[in-house]
């Protein structure tokens, strides 16, 4: 099974679809990273996201660690990501 | 009581009654120092950062992008009504003068990705390898292969950047782009473009994927201009900086 990242690799271009978890990883990188600072009125707890954060991990890191870790999900069985739209252009 | 805080808009929003944020809560909007604030009142002391908060706090985000151009805040920004109040009061003019220049415009974000390595073998070639050396020698031979390796990918990096930006400079208003030579995310890309320049940018980018076919792409957009929203980090372009 090829998860969003083989077809990172693999294809020429990835327009992200609502529903992927390649998007999810985006509103991540957007709503955790970005946005209005107030100084020191941020305060989040962080328990119980595991997966959010190694989604984060993945994003910024590498391809090859993110292939890594989808690759350990499918083996433990977790359920598999939404596939990646590819554009009508392409 | 606090106030969880999603975005600052120029003018009232007419949010839709069912509209929820985070914890499910209810969202409301209100005039605050001349300026619009889209808040959830909250007991909590800290936010949990859920998928499902974090995707109240984008939807609701999105709901005010529907008729306005929001500037929005960090995911977990809580604050009291008089913090507030001293924020805005100390921050208004910046604050007005970022909600202009992003008015009518989104965010299209673009991630490169890098797939081969094609500077390790220039790097052999320029610097080849010596079988017969000595172990001082081989480190030094090894240490000067990574620091031309480095340089070729930064070189490169900042070609493409510079490739980027310059394919799409017609139809953006402002960009952040960030690149990282030793990564295979070579180039994380922010760009503030009007909406109703969607489609040139989507031609433009279109043609520089066809121009680029060693690289990989991820797109995505429109978003509400996250990353053109903070007026005390200011974001800059920077080509070619590890």
């Amino acid at each position: 099974m090829s998860s969003p990242f083989d077809q990172v690799l693999i294809g020429s271009d990835i327009e992200l679809s609502d529903d992927s978890e390649l998007s999810l990883l985006e509103t991540l990188d957007h709503v955790l990273n970005r946005g209005l600072v107030i100084a020191g009125e941020i305060t989040i707890a962080v328990a119980d996201i595991d997966l959010i954060f190694v989604g984060l991990n993945v994003l910024v890191s590498s391809v090859e660690t993110a292939n890594e870790v989808l690759r350990e999900r499918e083996r433990r069985g977790i359920a598999a990501v939404s596939p990646v739209k590819q554009p009508a252009d392409q | 009581m606090r106030l969880y805080l999603y975005c600052l808009a120029e003018k009232l929003l007419h949010l839709e009654k069912s509209l929820t944020g985070i914890g499910g809560k209810g969202v409301e909007s209100f005039d605050l120092e001349g300026l619009v604030v889209v808040v959830s009142q909250v007991e909590e002391e800290i936010v949990a950062a859920t998928r499902e908060n974090i995707l109240a706090h984008d939807r609701v985000v999105r709901a005010a992008m529907k008729d306005s151009s929001p500037l929005p805040f960090r995911f977990g920004t809580l604050v009291t009504r008089e913090g507030l109040v001293s924020y805005l009061a100390a921050r208004r003019n910046s604050l007005v003068e970022r909600l202009a220049e992003v008015r009518n415009c989104v965010e299209m974000s673009v991630k490169i990705i890098r797939t081969s390595d094609p500077q390790m073998e220039s790097s052999n070639q320029i610097v080849p390898k010596l079988d017969s050396a000595g172990p001082g020698t081989a480190f030094l031979v090894a240490k000067r292969r990574a620091l031309l390796c480095e340089e070729i990918l930064s070189e490169e990096a900042g070609e493409i950047a510079r490739h980027l930006s310059a394919r799409v400079k017609s139809v953006i208003k402002r960009e952040q782009v960030t690149v990282q030579p030793l990564q295979k995310l070579v180039i994380v890309a922010a760009f503030l473009i009007q909406r109703d320049k969607e489609l040139e940018y989507k031609r433009e980018m279109a043609a520089f994927r066809q121009e680029r076919p060693e690289l990989h792409f991820l797109t995505s957009g429109p978003w509400p201009p996250y990353t053109f929203a903070n007026i005390d980090l200011e974001f800059e372009s920077h080509f070619g900086v590890s």
